[in-house]
């Protein structure tokens, strides 16, 4: 058995008995690159004298870890893979269980989901009529098809499958100010208008620009939505 | 063109796409798909990927399964189930520590974010910290200093990095070794690589932050530096 195969089983054997917690970063970079290549072992050494820690290897551009260190797009990926999953995670996974009493919670919870894209985003959170969120926030589209009026039917299915009390929606202008234009406006009450067939109330429409975030029931724009129920709904500022 | 040419080619692909747009280009079966690739040699991984998220969910719920569980799925066997075991617990371990988002719009709050990361993440790397102008952390990228004093990774690199990942604004946190924390020739010569690299795109350098033994030194702060902006500016 060549010294490459031991050693991997050994890391191997280390992991599943003890798991990560127990392995130094070398360990766990030498057990990562033993699934790509051979080499796993010298390619390991220059990555920790380059980038120090598995952390930095795993921030790393991956065109830079490939160039410093030859290591190859194959093992470049898993290394990628390890930040664009869990930034992934982390942002779907916000935020089940909080409340969204006022507007400025509502620009506080969504503005994570908007921060690391660069295309138009529509996502969706269903509440109580205590303002509590009873799923985690859905992103319900991308791109050119990220917009209000085309997703209504979209968002009313999935309040009335979470048997939502109300929703507040949340959608980006990527490239511009976060000042809603007459589209906007009429999808807006389109969707309050579509909801409230149901008994569910839109309970605030927040668009998020790259510097800044609206809240439509905050401005000055005549809406009939706001006169609807909203459950104690409150307008504050951010601190 | 033999089979094993067709999925090496996918592959291939599918790699060099991920690598480019992150996970943001990936549904969550092609991102299984390719997780796959590791464990299963030359088939076809996305029929596996597709079963395994209709079994479980999302690629959440995949990641957390019991190898037990996995391996019921049509192509999962105990190497495939160790991948997704290990891509499960690296993410773990990476969220941990992971500040996505967080508030960084103050001195205060960029210089303690820094020297915690330093603290835990020794090496001579550049760390670039992709902000929104508002002052939040939207992604972090790892460079040696090596590469960038050694030419290695010169203004194209780094230019094609900052449009491939839309950098808006970019803050440098350099870690030094020694006990002092002041910026030596070699750290001017990274702000000025940086700053003249990002004016063209129009992305801004906000600030370049040495630290060195727990220590931060904000070349902005103490004026060491003239930072323009691309347009914005302080």
């Amino acid at each position: 058995m060549s010294d490459a195969k031991l050693l991997r089983d050994e890391l191997r054997k280390k992991y599943l008995e003890f798991g990560l917690e127990a392995m130094s970063d070398e360990e766990v970079v030498r057990l990562v690159l033993s699934l790509s290549c051979n080499e796993f072992d010298s390619f390991t050494e220059k990555l920790i004298e380059g980038f120090g820690s598995l952390k930095s290897i795993e921030d790393a551009d991956p065109q830079a870890l490939v160039r410093y260190s030859d290591i190859g797009e194959r093992s470049a990926v898993l290394f990628r893979m390890v930040s664009e999953i869990s930034r992934c995670l982390a942002v779907k996974n916000v935020k089940k269980g909080v409340y969204l009493r006022t507007t400025a919670d509502a620009k506080s919870f969504f503005a994570p989901l908007f921060t690391d894209h660069r295309e138009e985003r529509l996502a969706v959170v269903c509440l109580s009529s205590r303002l509590k969120a009873v799923a985690p926030a859905s992103v319900i589209a991308e791109g050119a098809a990220a917009s209000v009026r085309a997703s209504c039917r979209r968002i009313t299915a999935l309040a009335l499958d979470l048997k939502a009390d109300g929703v507040i929606i949340a959608h980006s202008h990527p490239s511009g100010k976060a000042v809603p234009s007459s589209g906007d406006c009429a999808s807006t009450e389109l969707l309050a208008s579509a909801l409230s067939r149901f008994g569910i109330a839109l309970i605030d429409h927040i668009i998020v620009a790259a510097d800044d975030c609206v809240s439509l029931r905050e401005t000055d724009i005549p809406l009939s939505f706001r006169d609807r129920e909203c459950f104690g709904y409150k307008i504050t500022k951010l601190l | 063109m033999g089979k094993g040419s067709i999925h090496s080619g996918h592959r291939d692909r599918m790699r060099s796409r991920f690598l480019t747009l992150g996970s943001g280009g990936f549904s969550e079966h092609e991102i299984l798909e390719l997780l796959l690739f590791y464990s299963i040699p030359r088939a076809n991984t996305n029929e596996t990927a597709h079963a395994l998220i209709e079994r479980f969910g999302s690629l959440e719920n995949v990641l957390a399964a019991a190898p037990e569980e996995l391996m019921t799925i049509k192509g999962i066997k105990s190497e495939s189930a160790f991948v997704i075991r290990l891509m499960h617990d690296l993410c773990k371990r990476y969220s941990a520590t992971s500040d996505v988002s967080a508030d960084l719009s103050d001195d205060e709050k960029l210089e303690g974010f820094l020297t915690e990361y330093f603290s835990e993440n020794h090496g001579n790397v550049c760390l670039l910290l992709d902000m929104t102008p508002r002052g939040e952390l939207r992604s972090t990228k790892c460079l040696p200093t090596s590469s960038l004093l050694s030419g290695e990774l010169g203004s194209r690199e780094i230019a094609e990095l900052v449009v491939r990942n839309g950098f808006v604004r970019v803050v440098i946190g350099q870690c030094i070794d020694g006990d002092k924390c002041i910026p030596d020739a070699s750290c001017y010569s990274l702000t000025r690589l940086f700053a003249e690299t990002l004016a063209p795109l129009g992305t801004e350098l906000h600030d370049h932050i040495i630290c060195c033994s727990g220590k931060c030194f904000s070349m902005r702060k103490n004026g060491s530096f003239s930072f323009g902006s691309g347009g914005n500016h302080e």
